[in-house]
């Protein structure tokens, strides 16, 4: 066994020396390596992992708004043509009153017309009548002053229609 | 037009290989396997193994230092680096040994793997076994015989020699300073046998300095139990050749009596001393810097370091519980428990003789193979040392961490977890098969 010893050369103090030196790099290394790497390694995954989930939320609130926006469109879209169709029918009612009115003013310009010629018409045949009244009121009267025969007398009713401006229809 | 290829490339790599023998190739290797005292304080050897420790611990601490100095939590440079180091451990840990468990042993299981991989392959940078400096074995063989104190041999009462010691050295130009090892160094050793009178050794060592440095023909048998006329013929030729000179003292002066010479029973004559020519000389080179773990101390330490710590995680999480796994009265159990106890202890030394072993191989392996056949063949050799050292270095990190997950894991049949089933799979795996982690 000593002998055994004496060749590998195990040696007491050395062997406490390399103890001591491996405790020594241990409590080192703690300081200046593990904890500050397992520490920035613990501080990262938090890091990340709250990241992620403010990613998550950003997107599902992204999501949501889309929605919001797409739902808000949906509705101007459909206000829209709601406003379209009802200006569409305002416009057609007013065409058709347009055409409406402009037909009854046609007609009753027609009429108007139509009532004028009539009474002037009427004016006229009452005009004609007075002045061939008063033809052969004057007719008469050439005839009884002046007693004439038959040739007389028709002579002087075509000699008053002659005189009368009354000439046809 | 292949087959020139093929020819141009042999005969390259046959030039290759005789480049390498011619001129490049390293000294005999002087294998020594505990690790060679550089100097000494107080009662501590400050080995070769030891300084190369400081340094990889000095390596480890100013790297780590640097960078951690200030984390960003964009990591770049060396402060990535060290984080995927330190990520991929705890991983790797978490893996074996569940989150909690991997947190509380990453400390030291880490510090075991990182200590251990650097001094590995740090050991094989060029300058290890080979710069270092002379120590002058040609003198310090007559001084430790002519001293009636002498300190590496061993005299008992009678006057004899209590312990074989063997002086190895290289034939070298010179001694004394900081050497790189020579090429082709021839090695010459010398050694002193027991129940030999230092009179009976220094005779045997003029016969031993006459064949080695001045060719004085002699066969083996005559070399260890040498005649009078012999010594005395190998003196001559010594004297002849003129190099290594004896030193005769005159008759019987006060050097001899003050222990300052030696008397040799062959020639009846008193020896002051041995002179080396400056181009003779028996010296050895103590390399500054050697393998950590080539020294079975510190492997003994790191496996004492891992013993310790397994058994107080083991009292910590089970109180005096833990011992239960050891001393029980159920039956074939309670045998089963001694050879547990057993086990634990068992582990120091495969802990230690298993990182040792493979280290030490390695490193005698680089230094034959520079001198065998310098160049190619060796660069496979360093391939395969950096495998081997990450191995090691895994597999002694991985059997702490195995054995500590066991230790802090509830024994007994009444009390087994449901919950954590992945924890105690690995454990077990570990627990049924520990010829598979232990082969290498």
């Amino acid at each position: 066994m000593g002998q055994a010893v004496e060749a590998l050369g195990l040696n007491l103090p050395q062997l406490i020396a390399q103890i001591a030196n491996f405790v020594v790099l241990l409590v080192i290394l703690r300081l200046t390596l593990y904890k500050p790497i397992l520490k920035m390694l613990d501080e990262r995954k938090a890091k990340i992992s709250e990241g992620l989930g403010a990613a998550e939320t950003a997107r599902a609130e992204a999501a949501a708004a889309q929605a919001n926006i797409q739902g808000q469109l949906d509705t101007a879209r459909k206000e829209g043509q709601e406003l379209v169709a009802n200006a569409q029918g305002i416009a057609a009612r007013i065409q058709a009153e347009a055409r409406e009115q402009a037909a009854r003013d046609r007609e009753a310009a027609t009429e108007r017309a139509r009532a004028e010629i009539q009474l002037e018409r009427d004016r006229a045949i009452a005009d004609l009548r007075g002045e061939f009244a008063d033809i052969t009121v004057r007719a008469a009267e050439k005839v009884i002053g002046q007693s004439l025969d038959r040739q007389g007398h028709q002579r002087i009713i075509d000699e008053t229609l002659a005189e009368s401006s009354f000439g046809g229809s | 037009m292949k087959l020139v290829y093929i020819v141009v490339a042999i005969a390259a790599l046959g030039g290759w290989l005789a480049v390498g023998l011619l001129f490049a190739q390293g000294p005999q290797p002087e294998i020594v396997v505990p690790a060679e005292v550089l100097t000494k304080l107080g009662p501590l050897n400050i080995t070769n193994t030891m300084l190369t420790a400081w340094i990889v611990m000095a390596m480890l601490i100013v790297f780590s230092f640097v960078a951690t100095r200030s984390m960003k939590l964009m990591p770049s440079g060396i402060q990535n680096f060290f984080e995927a180091i330190i990520g991929f451990l705890l991983a790797q840990m978490e893996e074996i040994a569940g989150e909690k468990n991997a947190r509380k042993f990453f400390a030291v299981v880490a510090t075991i793997f990182l200590f251990v991989i650097v001094s590995n392959w740090f050991g094989l940078m060029p300058f290890f076994n080979a710069i270092g400096k002379t120590e002058d074995v040609g003198h310090e063989i007559f001084h430790e015989l002519a001293s009636p104190e002498p300190e590496k041999l061993t005299l008992a009462a009678d006057g004899t020699y209590e312990e074989k010691h063997k002086f190895a050295g290289w034939k070298m130009d010179d001694a004394g300073g900081m050497v790189v090892a020579k090429s082709g160094a021839k090695a010459v050793d010398f050694e002193v046998e027991v129940g030999e009178t230092p009179g009976q050794a220094l005779d045997r060592y003029i016969v031993f300095l006459a064949k080695e440095f001045a060719g004085f023909e002699i066969d083996d048998e005559a070399l260890h139990h040498p005649t009078a006329e012999q010594v005395a013929a190998a003196a001559a030729t010594l004297d002849g050749t003129g190099a290594p000179l004896l030193m005769m003292a005159e008759g019987h002066d006060e050097h001899a009596q003050e222990g300052h010479g030696l008397e040799s029973p062959a020639l009846h004559a008193t020896i002051a001393g041995v002179d080396f020519e400056d181009s003779q000389k028996m010296a050895l080179v103590i390399p500054f810097f050697r393998g950590v773990y080539s020294d079975i101390n510190n492997t003994l330490a790191l496996g004492i370091i891992a013993f310790f710590m397994i058994e107080f995680w083991g009292f910590q999480a089970l109180g005096f519980g833990y011992l239960k796994k050891f001393f029980n009265l159920n039956g074939i159990n309670s045998f089963v428990g001694i050879l547990e106890l057993l086990s634990e202890f068992i582990r120091i030394i495969s802990f230690a003789f298993r990182l040792f072993g493979n280290i030490f191989a390695g490193e005698v392996l680089i230094l034959m193979l520079t001198f065998l056949m310098p160049f190619l063949f060796v660069d496979i050799i360093y391939g395969l040392e950096l495998f081997v050292g990450f191995i090691q270095a895994s597999v002694f990190a991985l059997l702490t961490l195995v054995f500590a997950t066991m230790a802090v894991e509830h024994h007994g049949e009444e009390d087994h977890h449901g919950d954590d089933h992945h924890d105690e799979d690995a454990a077990a795996d570990a627990h049924y098969h520990p010829g598979a982690a232990q082969a290498h």
